[in-house]
């Protein structure tokens, strides 16, 4: 038995082919290659990780950086006095 | 379901019998030999095929289209009863059709030599648009034929028609084919008031 053909089908399947094949020479003229993307892929996938791997357990607070800030920093001479100079002219007022 | 396939459960009782004689003259106009490819669009129910495979034998061809797959459905109801092979079926808008089309129901591309357009230019819309696709499907040298109603100003009867055949009989559906065509000849056929109009067969050769 003949059967009919639905051409709508077959004009949409043509027009799909047409957009793809379009498409890729659009990507040819156009485009990166598949292997500038791999690269371009890992090595955002290396930078990714890099920032990964360098995060701390837990973020910083205010009292952390306090408390960083003061481990870290010098001492200088005349630290050992535990009057602080603001506290040494309060005396000499009084 | 559109309108075109409702129509088609009661199309070949109720209007075909009107058109008995119009199909037979329309396939004596289209002067077709053995081997011919005949492009029928739109081929409703397929009441012309017999006529039409008649004229191009066994290596000839149909290519027989129609917007509607009621018709359609009708049409390989028919070609499957009389075991017609070379009648090839397709669902398709008129404005969309083009020659890869033709050759993905052909099976292979083929030359359109006649181009039969039977009752369908005073109902499509777009109709003159539709008529140019149709006629840069047909070969150079190819003949085309045209049959449609026709009433300047319908009758009742005629806006009936209108009505039941989603038509515009008012169309004066010869003049693409008058202003492009070769050996250009128009003439009326013997019409009845339940055609609605007067019956007009149109024929021209590409140049």
């Amino acid at each position: 038995m003949s059967k009919v053909i639905n051409l709508g089908r077959f004009r949409k399947r043509k027009q799909r082919e047409a957009e793809a094949k379009q498409a890729d020479a659009n990507a040819l003229a156009h485009g990166r290659t598949k292997e500038d993307k791999e690269l371009q892929q890992r090595e955002r996938e290396h930078q990714h990780a890099a920032l990964e791997g360098a995060k701390r357990e837990h973020p910083l607070d205010e009292d952390s950086i306090v408390q960083t800030l003061e481990l870290d920093a010098p001492k200088l001479d005349g630290d050992d006095d535990p009057q602080s100079p603001a506290d040494a002219d309060d005396e000499h007022e009084s | 379901m559109g309108w075109y396939d409702l129509f088609s459960r009661f199309y070949d009782a109720s209007v075909e019998p009107l058109y008995v004689d119009t199909r037979q003259a329309a396939v004596e106009a289209l002067e077709l030999e053995p081997g011919h490819t005949v492009l029928d669009l739109p081929c409703g129910t397929g009441q012309a095929f017999e006529g039409l495979l008649a004229g191009v034998g066994q290596d000839g061809a149909v290519i027989g289209l129609d917007g509607s797959k009621g018709m359609l459905s009708r049409a390989q109801a028919r070609v499957a009863a009389n075991a017609w092979s070379n009648v090839f079926l397709g669902v398709a808008d008129v404005h969309a059709v083009d020659a890869a089309m033709l050759a993905e129901v052909r099976g292979r591309a083929p030359q359109i030599d006649r181009l039969h357009i039977f009752c369908g230019l005073s109902a499509f819309p777009q109709w003159e648009s539709a008529f140019e696709r149709l006629w840069g499907l047909l070969r150079p040298g190819g003949r085309c034929v045209i049959v449609d109603c026709h009433a300047a100003r319908p009758s009742f009867q005629g806006r009936m028609v209108n009505l039941v055949a989603r038509a515009e009989i008012q169309r004066e559906t010869w003049g693409p084919l008058e202003a492009v065509a070769d050996s250009y000849e128009r003439r009326e056929l013997p019409s009845l008031p339940k055609h609605g109009g007067t019956l007009v067969l149109a024929t021209g050769v590409k140049p």
